[in-house]
């Protein structure tokens, strides 16, 4: 973790106006009507709006870009738009690069949600087994030193399971009660559900 | 449709001689259209996007012509479900690109164009009026329409993308695809709503541009429930 401010500040001036503009979007995206080209259309607006007023502050620019990005991969774990779309919006994080460790272990998890839900563990896994063994070796670190391991057990803790249900898949197991595209395609054609006689 | 290769050459010679729209632009690169050129546009809001992938990018590239052809699929709603691209040989580029292709919002007069056009008696492609030069739907079934958009023209010093876009709207697996609703429902999502409706709402998240709601909303995908509290610096509550 990098961050300096002190997290339990109030956000002001154009942090704050970003934050509250962003977070009513993903309100309003997440809504099951509202598609996920047209929360990405919402998404790229605001960025344009708040990189033109950041103007030469280079630091406001590059995380502002990097907000949105990872909130598009958000929202691509969670409408499941064909996977090279959640593929494009991972590489376009990696490329405005991690702000530090929570970030990347946040959107490290979403992207490897993609895949688990594409059926793609090799590519979900590739991202996830480096950033495990990171954290690991940190854990290992802050119990020889007998600090807080509190960080590593709570980033590790939903990066494991999702590690594990990419290591079930890898094998060819199902992963049970969770959902995959073939799956829910699956369910769309079947005649009882799709009300076709 | 004009093939890809006749649209290329039409725009680059339109580039030399033409009177062009220029857009003023912050950055190195710049958009431009040829004056003499037909069918709809991108809109600016996806133009723009397209120039800063050139800006970040273009640089990369020898000098010269590049000519990125890409086709936008877009649901009967309107909603783009898939591009595809050839052209650029940088990935990069080419990746930004078509993420930005992604997230355009199609304009409501294509949407209309199609719906004419669907509503027409099916009638041979090389019957078209001249107004109709960048339809070409596909008269015996008719169940897409592909649209030609105007040639969009981006300059970054030496190199020069040409970006030859076309919309098929219409019906397709990928479309019935990301049509599905998501029928599971998101237990963090009222959380996110309360959370947002509460005193917690201006607090500060675990970056900057980034609230505590978010946080505790991002932590609820991964556990699949609300958090009590979340750890960043220290322990901060999510309730």
């Amino acid at each position: 973790m990098s961050d300096e401010l002190d997290p339990d500040r109030e956000m002001e001036g154009e942090e704050l106006a970003f934050c509250n503009a962003s977070d009513r979007l993903l309100v309003k995206s997440l809504d099951k009507e509202r598609s996920f080209a047209e929360a990405v259309d919402d998404f790229r607006r605001l960025e344009a709006e708040f990189v033109a007023r950041a103007g030469d502050n280079d630091f406001y620019v590059r995380e502002t870009r990097r907000r949105i990005a990872e909130t598009i991969l958000t929202l691509a774990s969670r409408k499941r738009p064909p996977f090279e779309v959640c593929r494009e919006a991972w590489k376009d994080i990696v490329r405005l690069g991690f702000s530090n460790t929570d970030r990347e272990c946040v959107m490290s998890w979403n992207f490897a949600d993609c895949c688990r839900y594409d059926e793609n563990p090799e590519e979900g896994l590739a991202v996830l087994l480096p950033l495990v063994a990171e954290l690991e070796r940190g854990l290992e670190e802050a119990r020889a030193t007998q600090s807080s391991t509190d960080f590593y057990e709570y980033q590790l803790e939903p990066l494991l399971k999702l590690r594990d249900d990419l290591l079930t898949q890898r094998s060819g197991q199902p992963i049970p009660g969770r959902r995959t595209r073939r799956i829910d395609e699956a369910r769309r054609s079947t005649p009882e559900e799709d009300g076709t006689p | 449709m004009t093939s890809p290769r006749v649209r290329t050459l039409v725009s680059l010679g339109l580039l030399g001689s033409a009177t062009t729209a220029f857009v003023p632009l912050g950055c190195g690169a710049k958009i431009t259209y040829p004056a003499a050129s037909e069918g709809p546009r991108v809109p600016d809001a996806t133009a723009e996007r397209l120039r800063e992938c050139v800006d970040e990018f273009g640089g990369d590239l020898a000098r010269g012509y590049y000519v990125f052809d890409a086709a936008v699929k877009v649901d009967e709603e309107g909603r783009v479900v898939d591009v595809a691209s050839k052209g650029v040989p940088h990935a990069d580029l080419a990746g930004c690109m078509r993420l930005a292709l992604r997230a355009m919002t199609v304009p409501e007069d294509l949407l209309r164009l199609r719906k004419l056009r669907l509503s027409e008696s099916p009638a041979p492609a090389n019957g078209q009026t001249p107004a109709e030069r960048g339809l070409v739907g596909n008269p015996a079934v008719l169940v897409a329409v592909a649209i030609a958009l105007a040639d969009l023209i981006i300059e970054a010093g030496p190199v020069i993308v040409v970006i030859a876009a076309s919309v098929e709207l219409g019906k397709s697996d990928i479309a019935k695809t990301a049509r599905k609703k998501d029928d599971d429902d998101d237990p963090c999502q009222e959380h996110l709503n309360d959370c947002l409706d509460s005193a917690l709402q201006s607090k500060k998240g675990s970056v900057w541009n980034h609230s505590r709601c978010r946080t505790c909303f991002e932590k609820c995908r991964g556990d699949g429930k609300w958090p009590d509290k979340i750890m960043m610096s220290k322990w901060e509550t999510c309730k």
